[in-house]
């Protein structure tokens, strides 16, 4: 049977990018006869990408009020679960991904004993063009570190959001998901209820148009945040970041 | 202490706890949440009434005299009814993004 897949795009203030990102899935889906499904999750945006949504006829939840990159997530997780979805994908509404691993990504999660593939720059320097500024990936390393400390699994690329999970980590991320800075801490969290968690190597490109939700002066607060969370995680703990 | 401190905290208490009393009798305020008040308007008063117990504290902590120690346990209270503040709001904010998600869901539902 054909499996259900979601692709879960959050996105906040992405007028620039969302359409360009739908497109390169439509057009994916057709030549590859692939049966990607897409829920956009609008997180609040004060431009018109909502406007952009309805026009076009995507696929979208409208969240009331901007409720951060983890809240926007994690509904979609809800979405996927409550329609039965067997997987899910995290993918970006700002060009950052390219449509074409996702398939690779979904390879691994259907073949091997894994619950979470996780699409990495680091892995292979030369798969991806796009890595990223030295003070990120200090920042991004100083993560794996402490996260291999942790757990006993080296992670190289923390903090990507190209990620797809089975059904039962569905499940899991629907019930709690961190709000701020989900990605290193949503992986700590399933590492310790041992799930399998897997990396394989991706090309990200940098970002179109738009800004990262990372600025300068946020930098600090986020490794603080970060490292602070998975430092006082407990084996199966609640958290909230 | 002096005779005016004693008798500024006692009133200072009195009337605060008058107040918590009066709000939790207009249901303004949860008896869950006064708790704490009422509990430190009872300490204010305490000291106010019996100041040879501050005095040996005064001591044993090492202040020079006893209002300092007054003020420090003034500012002590309210720090912990900010902490307890900051943790409502946590509870809160947890609730309202559960229910955004919710509602926001739901009504992706009915419009399709």
């Amino acid at each position: 049977m054909k499996k259900k897949v979601l692709l879960i795009i959050p996105a906040y203030n992405e007028e620039k990018n969302i359409l360009k990102t739908w497109e390169s899935i439509l057009e994916y889906n057709k030549k590859n006869n692939t049966h990607y499904e897409v829920m956009v999750i609008n997180d609040g945006s004060t431009d018109t990408t909502e406007e952009i949504l309805v026009k076009h006829e995507i696929p979208h939840i409208r969240l009331l009020t901007n409720l951060g990159i983890g809240g926007a997530v994690q509904t979609g997780y809800k979405y996927a679960y409550e329609h039965d979805y067997d997987f899910a994908i995290q993918y970006d509404g700002d060009g950052q991904h390219d449509v074409r691993y996702i398939e690779k990504l979904l390879k691994e999660l259907e073949q091997k004993d894994v619950d979470m593939v996780i699409g990495s720059r680091f892995i292979d320097k030369k798969e991806s063009a796009f890595q990223s500024s030295i003070a990120r990936r200090v920042g991004i390393s100083c993560i794996s570190w402490v996260i291999e400390r942790k757990t006993g699994m080296k992670i190289y690329d923390t903090t990507s959001g190209f990620r797809a999970v089975n059904r039962s980590l569905i499940q899991e991320f629907s019930c709690m998901y961190p709000t701020e800075y989900p990605e290193p801490i949503s992986t700590v969290y399933a590492l310790s209820k041992k799930y399998k968690i897997k990396e394989i190597p991706v090309s990200m490109y940098e970002r179109k148009g738009g800004k990262s939700s990372i600025h300068t002066w946020k930098k600090a607060y986020y490794m603080i945040n970060v490292l602070l969370t998975i430092l006082l995680m407990k084996k199966g703990d609640k958290y909230d970041a | 202490m002096m005779l005016n401190l004693r008798l500024f905290l006692i009133a200072l208490s009195v009337i605060l706890a008058l107040i918590i009393l009066r709000l939790i009798a207009k249901n303004k305020l949860p008896v869950k949440y006064s708790l704490f008040w009422l509990i430190s308007s009872f300490v204010v008063f305490l000291v106010g009434v019996f100041p040879d117990f501050i005095r040996i504290f005064t001591k044993l902590i090492g202040f020079e005299n006893s209002s300092s120690l007054v003020a420090c346990v003034i500012i002590g209270l309210l720090l912990l009814i900010t902490l307890l503040l900051t943790i409502i709001i946590s509870e809160q904010k947890r609730k309202l993004l559960l229910l955004v998600q919710e509602v926001s869901l739901l009504k992706q539902k009915i419009d399709k």
